[in-house]
């Protein structure tokens, strides 16, 4: 029987600046890209070549919540609604202007939703699971429930997991470190119905929720019918 | 050992639509790689490509979708359940509408209509894994069945051919200006093909008195940690995931009858695999299958559309050749599958894919038994 799955540490990054366990940080009070102190992407990554700001603000992020720690096994889990759209616009234009035998292969590289996740795992030299996932505005949380299904399921002894939302209106990442047997307990389930609504900051309520001790569940749904409830239990 | 059964599939390629098509085609090696129409290439490294050989509507990729999953669901009617998740694996889904202006989910709208043909009210999502998404997504059909979350799951792949893509594969210089040849001695890249699987997954108990085509035995996944888009040059990460998949069926490498490679025919990923293959099988090594030089790299498509492929020479016990095959890489010392068919009796294959951003998936399959 494997242990309970818990979140053991989370941050979230929105226009507002930079949280990290729901403790603003000082100095990133602007739009991802503009925290001064922020881990550089270079020190982590010595095979950056042209990171997309989208994957420096990931791997920034990431190397934030876990600290020292640098673990091999660690499963990477994203969801987002809006995927690539961002870097899929950029590379669109630029095929425009360019003619389409000169596009930039580091710009298409982005035009897959996993690039930044890849980013992470070269950053940190991880050898686990990597996908992302898309449920429409259900995506981040889906993404959240099912990486506490990985975990109490044994599959993953850890995951990093949360939403990204980036170059489609207010950019904004919330991500989550899921663990065996630590931390606040999560449950979850997911399942499509028609009729919701919502939107895709459902990852970041999530943040907010943790920070108070009582029991609650935070659900997420789109109205194309993907939903995902995440429940959080009182105790550590 | 808990295994999920493949008992049901349907699939459009370049060889166009059904698994008896397909099968006939990648039984004899044939290539259904020809000259692009679908848009321009001229002044591209390549002007080839594998069309699907179908008409449809603006959107492509949900017109791949629909033809592959009436391939495999005909006029049969689901009974809306909880316990049945519909996962689906693509790289850029309904691209073409977004770029057109369409205010359209490129991912949900697709997964959400195979939702609703299918009336799938349990787990719904699409997979992303960039050219490991279908096979990621199988994966993910395992642990779902074997965790008890699902009874059915069913998992699509898709991927239509577009311009946007193939320029930028010609910007990385990964496309061939020949028909891909994988793990040929002058293999020079990749050529892009587009299509689509349908297949229904289900629990040991949910198969029972069912034809199967396959048993999914194991599952493994794992990250490279290295380089966007060049493989670890040993394949040590996909080296981990073969072994996870293996770990998880209690089985060893010794038991692996047959390596279905993920055999792109570009310089780095096919030296890769041989690299991997001697790791993992050491100097017995085993026959090595690949369908990308018949089908062409359908990228979120490719995992699922190798499933069935493997599925179905496994049913024939047999194994087929890989098209546009020549001269093997000597440099590779593997034994990739040449000339005729040629019967074979092991049953377990092991099925890897791998993708950018260093994600790789690992499948054991087992052939099934029709009734």
């Amino acid at each position: 029987m494997s242990a309970r799955a818990g979140i053991t540490s989370w941050a979230s990054w929105t226009s507002g600046g930079v949280a990290i366990n729901a403790a603003p940080v000082d100095g990133a009070d602007g739009a991802l890209g503009a925290w001064a102190q922020a881990p550089a992407l270079s020190a982590v990554h010595p095979r950056a070549r042209r990171p997309h700001p989208s994957a420096k603000a990931l791997v920034q992020l990431a190397t934030t919540v876990l600290g020292e720690r640098r673990p091999a096994d660690l499963g990477l889990l994203l969801g987002s609604a809006s995927g690539s759209a961002g870097a899929d616009r950029e590379y669109e234009r630029e095929l425009a202007s360019k003619g389409q035998g000169f596009g930039s292969p580091s710009l298409f590289v982005y035009t897959l939703p996993t690039a930044p996740l890849g980013e992470v795992s070269i950053a940190l030299q991880t050898r686990g699971p990597l996908l992302t996932v898309s449920a429409g505005l259900a995506s981040g949380m889906s993404a959240v429930a099912r990486a506490i299904e990985w975990v109490d399921s044994g599959n993953c002894e850890r995951v990093l997991c949360g939403g990204f939302e980036f170059g489609i209106g207010a950019d904004h990442l919330s991500l989550f470190l899921v663990e065996a047997g630590a931390g606040r307990r999560v449950s979850a389930s997911t399942g499509f119905a028609l009729g919701g609504s919502g939107d895709t900051r459902a990852a970041l309520t999530l943040a907010r929720s943790l920070a108070a001790p009582a029991p609650s569940s935070v659900v997420a749904a789109d109205p194309l019918g993907f939903h995902a409830t995440v429940h959080l239990e009182g105790s550590r | 050992m808990k295994r999920i059964a493949l008992t049901a599939a349907g699939v459009v390629t370049g060889h166009g639509v059904g698994l008896q098509r397909l099968g006939a085609a990648l039984r004899l090696g044939a290539s259904a790689v020809s000259m692009a129409t679908r848009f321009d290439t001229a002044g591209l490294c390549s002007q080839l490509a594998v069309e699907a050989p179908v008409q449809t509507g603006p959107d492509r990729a949900l017109g791949l979708l629909e033809v592959a999953a009436r391939d495999a669901f005909g006029p049969t009617t689901f009974e809306p359940s909880t316990r049945r998740a519909v996962l689906l694996g693509s790289t850029k889904g309904s691209l073409a509408m977004v770029l057109s202006g369409e205010r359209v989910d490129p991912m949900g709208h697709l997964t959400a209509w195979l939702a609703g043909r299918t009336h799938a009210q349990g787990p719904v999502r699409a997979i992303g894994a960039a050219c490991a998404s279908s096979s990621a997504a199988v994966g993910e059909a395992f642990e779902l069945i074997g965790s008890g979350t699902c009874d059915q799951v069913v998992v699509a792949g898709v991927e239509a051919l577009h311009p946007f893509v193939y320029a930028g594969f010609h910007s990385l210089k990964a496309l061939s200006p020949h028909p891909a040849a994988p793990f040929d001695a002058q293999r020079l890249g990749l050529t892009l093909g587009e299509g689509a699987a349908v297949l229904l997954f289900e629990s040991e108990a949910f198969a029972a008195r069912q034809s199967v085509l396959a048993w999914v035995e194991g599952h493994g996944a794992s990250s490279d940690g290295h380089d966007q888009t060049a493989p670890h040059p040993r394949g040590e990460g996909l080296l981990a995931a073969c072994r996870r998949a293996l770990a998880r069926a209690g089985l060893e490498p010794s038991h692996v009858g047959r390596y279905h490679a993920h055999g792109t025919a570009t310089l780095h990923n096919d030296r890769m695999e041989a690299a991997m293959c001697h790791s993992l099988f050491g100097p017995r090594g085993v026959p090595i299958t690949a369908v990308k030089g018949s089908l062409g790299h359908t990228l979120g498509a490719a995992g699922a559309l190798d499933v069935v492929a493997c599925a179905l020479s496994l049913l024939a016990r047999e194994l087929w050749p890989v098209s546009n095959l020549r001269q093997v890489d000597p440099s590779l010392e593997v034994a990739p599958v040449m000339g005729e068919p040629r019967a074979y009796a092991n049953p377990l294959a092991l099925v890897a894919t791998a993708g950018f951003g260093g994600i790789n998936t690992a499948l054991l399959l087992r052939g099934g038994a029709t009734r």
